[in-house]
C-alpha cells in the first residue's frame, strides 16, 4: 500500500540529449538522500494547461511516487510504498 | 493485426511497483473485500480470479490475493503512449478499448521483412519504452475477427500467425463462441440451429441466418466463411457525436436523492464544459437513474425551445424531468444525464437578450480559467457540498490534489 506524503523534495535530475523526459538520479527527503536505481514508470498527468510528469522509482527496495511540475520547476514526493 | 495488452492494468501496476511483481494482484476501486476486481494479474488468473469478481469471492479463491487501487489517469496515459509508439509502425489503427487495438500492416509489414518480425519489433519496442511487465499479445491473420482470435490463443506475451492455408482447419475446429460478437445469447441460437463451429456456421445458408438474426446474420456467414466484412478504421477519423453525457455509480452517503442531485449538477456542469470544448449546443436532455434494488431504471427526457450548452441550463431541465415522473425514488445508487440533438454552435444564432449573452461570458470565463488550472478549479458552490472523489474512484476526473490546487 501507498501512503500519500505530498511534500516538496530536493532532487538531482539529468537532463540528456533526447531523452524523453528528465531523469530522475537522487532525491533528498527529509534529510536523507535517496539514490535512485530504477525509474519504473514514467508517465504525463494533465493538470489544466500544465502536463505534469509522473515517477515511479525504486531506491533500492524502496519504492516512491514523484511528481515533476514543470510549470512551478518543482518536484514533489507524493507516495511511498509502506507493503515492505 | 490484433494488439491486446496482457493483464493491462495489473501489469502496469506491477511496473510501477517492483514490490508486486511475481504476486497474485487484483485491481480495485478501493482495496476493501466489498469492492469489485476490475482487473487481475497473470498469477491471479491461474487461481481462477477473474474481472468483475467482488473481492471477497476472488479472496476466496486466491487467499493471498493483494487488492490494489487503480490508477484510471495512469492507465489512460500509458495507453497514449503505446498508440504513439504504433503510429510509428502504421498510420491505421483501430482503438477497440483502452488495451487493445486493430492494424492494418498491409502497407507496412513489407518494411520490417513480414507481419511477424513486424510483430516482434513492436513488441521489443514496447518492453524498451514501457517496461519489461508491460507486455503484449499480437495475432496476425487477414482480418480483424480472425487476427483476435489467433492473439487470443497465443496468450500471454505470444505472437500468433494465421497462414491462409491453415484456415479451413481453423474453422473446423473452433467453437462459434469463441469468435468476438457471438456471446452466449447468440451462441445459444446458433446450437438450436445445430451450429456449433464456424465451419458449420458457414455452410449455413445465408437467409437462414439473416431470418434468425436479421442484419446481423450476414457477419455470421462472413465470419463462417473465414472473412470479416469490417475494415480496420483509423481512430483519427471522428465519427460525429450524436451526444454527449455522464453518469456515475453513487457511494452509500450520496445515494439519498438530494445528494444525489448535487452530484447530478456536477454531471451537467462537466457536459455543459464538454459541449462547449466540443462547440455544440444540444435542445433534448435526458436524465435517468438507477434505485438501490439495482432493477428498477427510471428516465425521461425534454427538448428545450432552445439549444444550451450552459451545465446550469441542463441541470434546470433535469430537474422538469425528474419532477415529471410519476414516482421519484427515495435513494438511487445511480445517476446519469446526457444531451442529444446536437448542433454547432458556430451555427446558431446569438442570444437575443442579454442576460442570456451574459451567462454566456461567464462559461467562456469559466471556461479559460479552467483551461488553465484544471477541470476542479473552478465549480458552483453547491457541487462543493459534497466532498471529492479520491483518484482512483471512477466517475468525475477530479482528483484530491486538482481539488486542492
Amino acid at each position: 500500500m501507498f501512503l500519500e506524503i505530498r511534500e516538496p523534495i530536493d532532487t538531482l535530475v539529468t537532463y540528456r540529449r533526447g531523452a524523453p523526459h528528465p531523469l530522475l538520479r537522487a532525491f533528498r527527503w527529509k534529510d536523507r538522500r535517496y539514490d535512485v536505481t530504477q525509474t519504473n514508470l514514467v508517465h504525463p498527468k494533465r493538470v489544466g494547461d500544465v502536463v505534469h510528469l509522473c515517477y515511479a522509482v525504486s531506491c533500492g527496495s524502496d519504492h516512491f511516487d514523484i511528481r515533476f511540475d514543470p510549470a512551478r520547476h518543482q518536484w514533489r514526493l507524493e507516495a511511498i510504498d509502506t507493503s515492505r | 493485426m490484433h494488439l491486446d495488452m496482457d493483464s493491462y492494468f495489473a501489469s502496469i501496476e506491477q511496473q510501477a511497483n517492483p514490490a508486486l511483481r511475481g504476486k497474485a494482484i487484483g485491481i480495485t476501486g478501493r482495496p476493501t473485500e466489498k469492492s469489485i476486481v476490475v482487473a487481475s494479474s497473470r498469477e491471479s488468473k491461474r487461481y481462477g480470479v477473474k474481472a468483475g469478481m467482488t473481492a471477497w469471492e476472488a479472496k476466496k479463491l486466491c487467499p493471498d490475493l493483494l487488492l490494489v487501487p487503480g490508477h484510471g489517469i495512469r492507465y489512460r496515459e500509458i495507453t497514449k503512449q503505446f498508440l504513439k509508439i504504433l503510429e510509428t509502425f502504421t498510420p491505421i489503427i483501430e482503438v477497440f478499448s483502452v488495451d487493445e487495438v486493430f492494424m492494418n500492416v498491409t502497407q507496412e509489414a513489407n518494411r520490417h521483412g513480414g507481419p511477424v518480425p513486424m510483430a516482434c519489433a513492436i513488441k521489443d519496442v514496447f518492453r524498451t519504452s514501457l517496461g519489461e511487465c508491460i507486455t503484449a499479445t499480437i495475432g496476425i491473420a487477414s482480418s480483424k475477427t480472425f487476427a483476435k482470435l489467433i492473439a487470443s490463443q497465443n496468450k500471454p506475451d505470444g505472437i500468433g500467425f494465421l497462414d491462409p492455408e491453415e484456415l479451413p482447419e481453423l474453422l473446423e475446429t473452433t467453437p462459434v463462441a469463441k469468435v468476438c460478437g457471438i456471446g452466449p445469447r447468440i451462441e445459444k441460437r446458433l446450437h438450436r440451429m445445430g451450429v456449433r463451429t464456424l465451419a458449420e456456421l458457414g455452410e449455413t445458408p445465408e437467409n437462414l441466418l439473416r431470418r434468425e438474426f436479421g442484419i446481423y446474420g450476414r457477419f455470421l456467414k462472413a465470419v463462417g466463411c473465414g472473412y470479416d466484412p469490417h475494415p480496420v478504421s483509423p481512430f483519427t477519423q471522428v465519427s460525429d457525436v450524436k451526444s454527449i453525457g455522464h453518469s456515475r455509480s453513487l457511494r452509500p452517503d450520496l445515494r439519498p436523492l438530494e445528494s444525489a442531485l448535487l452530484v447530478l449538477r456536477g454531471l451537467c456542469d462537466r457536459v455543459g464544459w464538454r459541449m462547449r470544448r466540443a462547440g455544440y449546443v444540444g435542445r433534448t436532455v435526458h436524465c435517468w437513474y438507477r434505485s438501490l434494488s439495482l432493477t428498477q431504471f427510471g428516465g425521461k427526457q425534454t427538448t428545450l425551445p432552445l439549444p444550451t450548452d450552459d451545465g446550469h441550463d441542463i441541470y434546470l431541465a433535469c430537474l422538469d424531468v425528474l419532477n415529471r415522473m410519476p414516482s421519484r425514488p427515495e435513494e438511487v445508487s445511480k445517476i446519469g444525464v446526457s444531451v442529444s440533438q446536437l448542433q454547432e454552435k458556430a451555427k446558431t444564432p446569438i442570444p437575443l437578450f442579454a442576460a442570456d449573452r451574459r451567462r454566456g461570458r461567464l462559461n467562456d470565463a469559466i471556461d479559460i480559467v479552467r483551461a488553465r488550472f484544471g477541470e476542479a478549479s473552478i465549480r458552483t458552490a453547491d457541487v462543493l457540498l459534497f466532498k471529492p472523489i479520491p483518484d482512483h474512484v471512477s466517475g468525475f476526473t477530479m482528483t484530491q490534489d486538482e481539488w486542492e490546487d
